[in-house]
This record gives structure tokens, sequence and C-alpha cells, in this order.
């Protein structure tokens, strides 16, 4: 309802947003993977294969800033690809500041905002790349001149050869026969004249009704050169307004004469092609409209003459002249195309047949899903606890089929929502080459374990204090080399991360070998900061120390290690824990322990007050029943196996009225390997129950980690015991 | 030719309060809600919508008005992908007004009232949703 998302089409920025999203991702996978490989081709055309798809989609939102910036882009590429120039650091660098740009870009789109970004620096940098190689490529194609001659004619006799091919072709097809020979030998011929094959049966595609060919006297009349354009399209989905919107462009070029399928038939058939018959001037327009074309995946543009199409000349009225030299020069041009299109990697066919048998689907149905299996589990358990109270027989057997089916539901579902750590992984070769940058360091990333999978909704919580904790690393941990020199070790350093399954839960550690953590100096700090008591240092191990890094509000003099709380925050929020581990100059490890899904928690049920509450089991070291509780001043204490231990009532942290009764239960809990006691008011039990998030309107309640709904419907708060302390 | 716009009256500390139909997904009835030791003042709590975790917000504060009665029904808006109920004593109905009938209200009123119509005899303050809902998210939490 904001008036900012009003400057382009909502639906189509979705569509765009998705795209340009995984347009990014695979760019921070593939800059890095040019920096280190200048000369690998494939990287190179992908990379001008996203820029030119960006270009286009942005051009048609109107979002010209993006879309210029790509242009450029595509236009540095080209040269790269036509072996103009050559990958050098300044245009590594200037592709690295391209793909911030356009990731700033997207995400201000995201956030539904207007980018306002400035795109001149960025524009100034390609242009002068560019422009130096103008400068330069006349010398360049005199020493090229020998070979480009003997280039120019092979390519002539294979057009020449093609050219017979193609008048035999005719006659037999005339004939009405094509014998098997004729096959073999057609397939026996060079590449080329594959495309002379698929000419003639787009051309046959092509039976033309009245008005179609009166379409067809005019374009000859006006001494138009006939096309059929094969558009293949990436998104299957949107092919109608894509359909639509690439006969408007080439109307705009030429005379378009029929398409196949045809407007109406585009929205019942489910292909990712069209074909377009179409008369223009000049070759070069069409090909320019259909470059700006989006989500074509690939493309080809065929010349037929009339004779293609089984049409007379003389039923049109109109003479055509007959034009060898132009034909010829067709030929060469698809012999070209033919060329480029084998560099780009062509999709085999079990890829295809792969495609067809996933779906996307759209986050918000899989989470609307996921929530609905939620609801069933509870009622499940609700009908169990029925079917047993009442000792009814015939609902306890149908119950346990039922049981098994919800059971399979929800472990499918599960499976669905899990997505390879690879997805954020791979972003990090980029964010150290940036970091690396930014903090004049020399860091090498190597990571594994991409392969294992998690929920989708902890993967994207997860990738913040990931990429924060490597940030941390490379600014803090990893010296300079000059200092790595002088120390004796290898000039550059090192930073991996690795992910492997535990149990439920995946254990990530992001390890670097740099200087290493000082616990002493840390904890010396925290004390000066008056983070900490000086008195409890003395008890601290070495590990505790290393903890106080997340202490709020926790950094070394210069700033050095600070972020780690909201690193721990993140990674608490998604019901992981964070631990740290440094050797002088030696290694410095941070691991993540993350649960695998958020979905189901084993939760003990407590009373406060009238209403109920939950504590995750993982926190609960026991319970017990005392008699009472011992108080020393305000703090109350208990004995546990011959350990005194410091009890806080729950309700009075929460503000919540509490019975206060002779009898008291305690929730033992460990918090930085300490016990502490939580007085509540009553235990119930535990119960699997499924986490739901908070609003954000909440966010003013400090202590919930989330809430879930009980088997009566009622809501329970799932309270943090650690944080609530 | 004006506009019509159709309204959702509720009542609320005995004053009729008017909300566009547009921003209203539903009305339920209040059954019970679990109170959320610790949220601001105007949070009753949260309740289970079908599965989903909604807060119940008492808007009275907003709208200068005491809360007498029992809030008996909640009405849904949505706000982002995020659903919020509004705890109302009574919706009364869903009126048709025409917008040339609403007047804008006298400044004492307060920023919260987008304007003012007639219904059956009866004044009803059309709530400018926006402007609560800024107060609530302290303008930069949620988007409206």
């Amino acid at each position: 309802m904001s008036d900012s998302s009003k400057f382009v089409d909502k639906e189509f920025l979705e569509v765009f947003l998705d795209e340009a999203s995984e347009f990014l991702d695979k760019l921070d996978y593939l800059l890095p993977k040019l920096e280190k490989e200048p000369e690998n081709k494939e990287v190179i055309n992908e990379i001008f294969r996203i820029m030119h798809s960006l270009k286009g989609n942005a051009a048609v939102l109107g979002l010209s800033d993006l879309s210029e910036t790509a242009h450029k882009t595509e236009d540095l590429l080209d040269l790269v690809r036509k072996e103009k120039l050559e990958v050098n650091k300044e245009i590594i660098s200037a592709l690295f500041d391209v793909v911030s740009f356009i990731s700033s870009y997207i995400n201000a789109l995201s956030a539904d905002k207007k980018p306002e970004l400035d795109k001149t620096s960025i524009l100034e940098k390609l242009e002068s790349l560019l422009g130096s190689v103008n400068e330069k490529s006349s010398g360049r194609s005199t020493v090229l001149g020998e070979s480009v001659e003997s280039y120019i004619k092979k390519l002539e006799d294979e057009a020449r050869s093609a050219l017979d091919f193609l008048r035999e072709q005719i006659v037999s097809s005339d004939e009405g026969e094509t014998s098997e020979k004729v096959e073999e030998e057609r397939d026996m011929k060079h590449d080329g004249l594959e495309d002379k094959k698929e000419n003639i049966e787009d051309a046959q595609l092509f039976v033309l009704n009245d008005v179609e060919k009166q379409r067809l006297a005019e374009a000859i009349s006006k001494e138009y050169g006939l096309y059929v354009v094969t558009l293949k399209f990436r998104d299957p989905s949107l092919l109608v307004i894509r359909y639509f919107q690439a006969l408007q462009k080439f109307g705009e070029v030429g005379d378009v004469i029929k398409a196949v399928p045809s407007g109406n038939e585009i929205a019942k058939k489910s292909t990712d092609t069209i074909k377009v018959l179409i008369g223009v001037k000049k070759l070069g327009d069409l090909e320019d409209a259909i470059k700006e074309l989006n989500d074509i995946s690939s493309y080809d543009v065929n010349k037929v003459s009339l004779e293609d199409l089984g049409v007379n000349k003389d039923e049109l009225k109109i003479q055509e002249p007959v034009d060898r030299l132009s034909e010829l020069e067709n030929i060469f041009k698809k012999i070209e195309e033919a060329d480029e299109e084998q560099a780009k990697p062509s999709e085999s066919k079990a890829d295809e047949a792969k495609k067809l048998e996933e779906v996307r689907v759209n986050v918000k149905s899989l989470d609307a899903l996921f929530n609905l299996v939620g609801e069933l589990v509870l009622i499940k358990s609700r009908l169990i606890s029925i079917a047993n109270q009442y000792d009814i027989q015939a609902l306890k057997e149908a119950l346990s089929t039922f049981e098994r089916l919800v059971n399979e539901l929800q472990n499918e579902i599960m499976q669905m929502r899990l997505v390879p750590l690879h997805y954020i992984f791979r972003r990090l070769p980029r964010i150290v080459s940036e970091l690396s940058k930014k903090f004049n360091k020399d860091v090498d990333i190597y990571y594994e374990g991409g392969e294992i999978a998690l929920d989708r909704k902890v993967l994207e919580e997860l990738s913040v204090p990931l990429f924060k904790v490597v940030e941390i690393l490379v600014r803090d941990d990893i010296e300079d080399s000059d200092t790595r020199i002088k120390k004796g070790k290898a000039s550059i350093g090192t930073i991996r991360v690795h992910a492997f399954r535990e149990g439920n839960r995946v254990i990530i550690t992001v390890e670097s070998d740099g200087k290493g953590l000082d616990p002493d100096e840390i904890a010396k700090r925290a004390v000066e900061l008056g983070l900490i008591p000086p008195s409890s240092v003395e008890k601290m191990s070495n590990e505790e120390k290393l903890m106080l890094v997340t202490l709020p509000g926790f950094s070394l003099k210069n700033g050095e290690l600070s972020g780690f709380d909201s690193i721990k925050h993140s990674v608490e929020s998604i019901g992981g824990t964070l631990e740290i581990y440094s050797k002088m100059d030696t290694e410095t490890r941070v691991t993540f322990k993350i649960p695998v899904s958020m979905a189901t928690l084993r939760a003990l049920l407590i009373k406060l007050g009238d209403q109920l509450y939950a504590i995750p089991v993982s926190a609960v070291v026991t319970t017990m029943k005392v008699d009472s509780v011992n108080m020393i001043g305000s703090v109350g204490v208990i004995k546990y196996q011959s350990k005194v231990i410091t009890v806080y009532n729950l309700g009075e942290i929460l503000g919540i009225p509490t019975r206060s009764t002779d009898k008291s239960y305690i929730v033992l809990i460990e918090k930085r390997g300490k016990l502490v006691g939580l007085q509540v008011d009553e235990i119930l039990g535990q119960e699997d129950i499924v986490v739901k998030p908070l609003s954000k309107l909440l966010s003013n309640a400090k202590g919930f980690s989330g809430a879930t709904i009980l088997g009566d419907g009622k809501v329970c708060l799932i309270i943090d015991p650690i944080s609530i302390l | 030719m004006s506009k019509e716009m159709q309204v959702l009256v509720f009542s609320l500390g005995g004053q009729y309060w008017g909300l566009n139909i547009l921003d209203v997904r539903e009305v339920v009835k209040i059954k019970n809600y679990t109170q959320v030791p610790g949220a601001q003042d105007y949070i009753l709590g949260v309740f289970n919508l079908r599965g989903q975790i909604v807060p119940l917000l008492d808007i009275s504060v907003f709208l200068n008005t005491s809360r007498g009665n029992e809030l008996r029904e909640a009405v849904i808006i949505s706000l982002d992908s995020e659903l919020i109920g509004i705890a109302v004593e009574d919706v009364i109905g869903v009126y048709r007004v025409d917008e040339s009938e609403i007047t804008p209200p006298p400044n004492e009123v307060g920023d919260h009232v987008g304007g003012i119509v007639n219904i059956k005899n009866k004044t009803v303050n059309i709530i400018d949703l926006k402007k609560i809902i800024n107060k609530v998210s302290g303008g930069t939490a949620l988007q409206y």
C-alpha cells in the first residue's frame, strides 16, 4: 500500500527479484572463480549471459540505472569473449563493483524502496575499460588479418556445400520422399548443416492461410528477407506474456507473418518454444530486437525462402528477385552463430528430464503447508489422548494408521524444506575476496560440507552470523602478509568452513590460522568495560574467558572482536549454540551447532500463575521438588548433589504474579557451565511442540523464543531460560 | 459522481468507530488469549487463529478513549504478511457511505481519526489505520 512500490509493477517485480537474486547467487560464485581462472571461457560466457538477461529484465521494468550498468558490463564481457580484452585485475575489480551495485540495488527493491544509488563511478570505470580496447583494436585486427582470411575461406567452402545440400533437400522434399540414405548423409555432413535441416522443418510448420499469404506478399514487395525465429524461454509459466512481448517487439522491426503456436493456442500449450515467421529489412534489426527480449534461454534465426514455405511466387503475384549473395551471407551468419552457440554449454537431455520432475513452489505456500501439518500433528496428539482417556478400541486402531500417515506427511514436508548449505557457502569466496580487499589482507577460503541440508528458515537465519564470523576473523584474526612472513607463516591466511552432521544437529566450524584470541586479554578488557566483576575472572576457564566476547558491548581497544553478541543472538534464535576456541598464533575456531530443523521441540510444560509456559528440554538438567528454598538476603539457594545452587523465582523475573506455596518446584538449567535453579508453581510434564515465531510487535517482551499451540488450542509461550537470566 | 466506501462499524469505549472494509480481513470472537509478560501495555496478548499466533491489540489508548465493557470481538487486519487482531467491544455491522458525506474531524479529536460520518443517526469516527499502526510498530518495525 506504500506509494514507493508503485513505480514498478508489483507482480513483475516479484518475478524479477526472484530471478535477480538467483543471478546474484551465481555471480557470487562465478566472480571469485574468474579471478582464479581468468582464462575460463565458460565462466565469462556465464557472466555475460547473466548480464544480458539482467539488462533486458531491468529495461522492461524501467529500471534504467540497473539496465544501463548491466548493458555496459555486457559490452565489456563481449570484448573479453571476442578476445579483444584480457581479464585483468581492473576488470575483476570493476566486476566486483558492478555486482555489489546490483546487489544493493536489488536489496533496495526488495525492501520496497526506490534505489537511490550512484552508478556514475561504476559506469565511468566500465567506459574507461571499454575505451581502452577501442584504441587498441585496430592494431590487433591486422595481426589477425591473415588467419581471419583463411577462416572466411573455410566458411565459404562450408557454405557452398551447405547450399548444395539445401538444393538437394528441396528437390527431395518436393517429391515427398526422404529416404533413409538422405537421413544418414545429413548426419554425416558438417554440423552447420543441422541448421539447414531445421530450416526446412521450420518452414513446414508454417502452412499459410490467405491472410498470412497477403502479409507475406507485402513483406516480399518491400524486399524484406524472410526469417524463422525460434525462441526458447526459460520460464514456461510466463510464456504468454513473453510471447506477446516478443511479437510486439518484432512488429516494430518488421512484418510478422505468422507465429506458431498462434495467440489463441499459446495459453493452452505447454511449451517453452515459439517460432515466428517474419519479414525484416535487415537481419541486424531482428537480432537487436531478440536481444531486447527477456528470459530467452536460446534463440535461433533461420532464413527461409518462398520455396521452403511451399508458396508459389505467382500466388503472391510479386516477383521475388533471386538473391544468391544474400543467401550466402546469411549462411555465413548462421555458421558464425552456430559457433557461438557451441560456446554455450548445452543442457543435457537428462537435465531437461529432471526439470519436468521438479516444480517451483512459492515459499509462502510451503510455509502455509508446514503450518497446517503442524496443526495436524497437534490434533493427532489430542485425538490420541481422547482415545486413551475413554479407552475406545476402534478409535485407537484408526488412530494408529492416522498417526503413521501424519508422521509421514510431516517428514515429507520437512524434507521439502531442506536446502543444502551450498546456497550460502558458495557466496563465501566473493565475501572473503571483498573483505580481503577491504581490510588489506590476503586470505584464501576453503569450504566443505555444502551438500548438508538444513531447513530453509534455519539456513536463512544462519547466513548472517556465519558471514559475520568470517568478517571478524578476516578483520581481527588474520595478520597482514608482512606480519605473517615475519612469524614464519604462509603469507596468505586461510579460512576453512566445514560442516558436518551430528545426530539431529549440523555442526559448522569456521577456522582461521591467524594470531589467535588471548583469553586473558579478553577477560581483562571485559572487567575494564565493567561487563563482569573482577572477582569472577579467577574462576574462569579459558573457554569461558573467550566466550566473554559475546557479551553485549564487548570489544577490544580498537574495536576488535566486536560483533560477537549479535552472532550469538542470531545463532540462539534458531536454537543453536556458539563455541569459541583459540590457540595463540595457530588457530581460532568458531563452532555453530545448529538444529537441522526448527520444526518440533521437546519441551517441559510448567505453570506460573494460571498460565502455562514451555521450556525447551535441551536447556533443562533436571527438575525437583523441594520443601523450601532458603533465602540468603534476596537470593534463594538450594542444595543439589552437595552443591549450593542459586534459585530465581521465574514468575518474579517475568513479572507474573505467582502462587506462594510451601512446596516449590525447581527446574535446574545450565548456564555457561553453571547450574541455576528456576522456581516455578507447577511442572506438568513433557510434550513435543511446534515452534512458531512471535510477532514483531512483541519485541518488548524479552525472554521468549517463540510460542506454540497446545492441544486445547491455547497459545503457550516458550521461555528461553538462558537469555532470561 | 462520488465514490462509495464500505465501513465496518464497531463500538469501543462507548463510542462508534469505523474502519475501511478493505483493511479488514475478518472478524472473530475473542475466546481466550495468552498474556505476554513484558510486552507493551496495548498488547493484550496472543491468540490462536487457525494455527497462526496473532497478537491482540487494545487500541483504545491510541483513540483517547477508555475501555469500559468487555472486549468481545477481534477485527483481524493484515500487516505485511502478519495478521493482527484489534480488540473491540462489539462489531455493529458494515455500512455503505458516500465519501462526500465524510467530514474532516475537528483538530482536537486527534490525528488517528481520518473523518467523521453519520450512520443511522450515530456519529462514527473513521479510524486512520495507518497512523495507529505507525504508533504500534514505532513507525519502523513494520511497514504498512
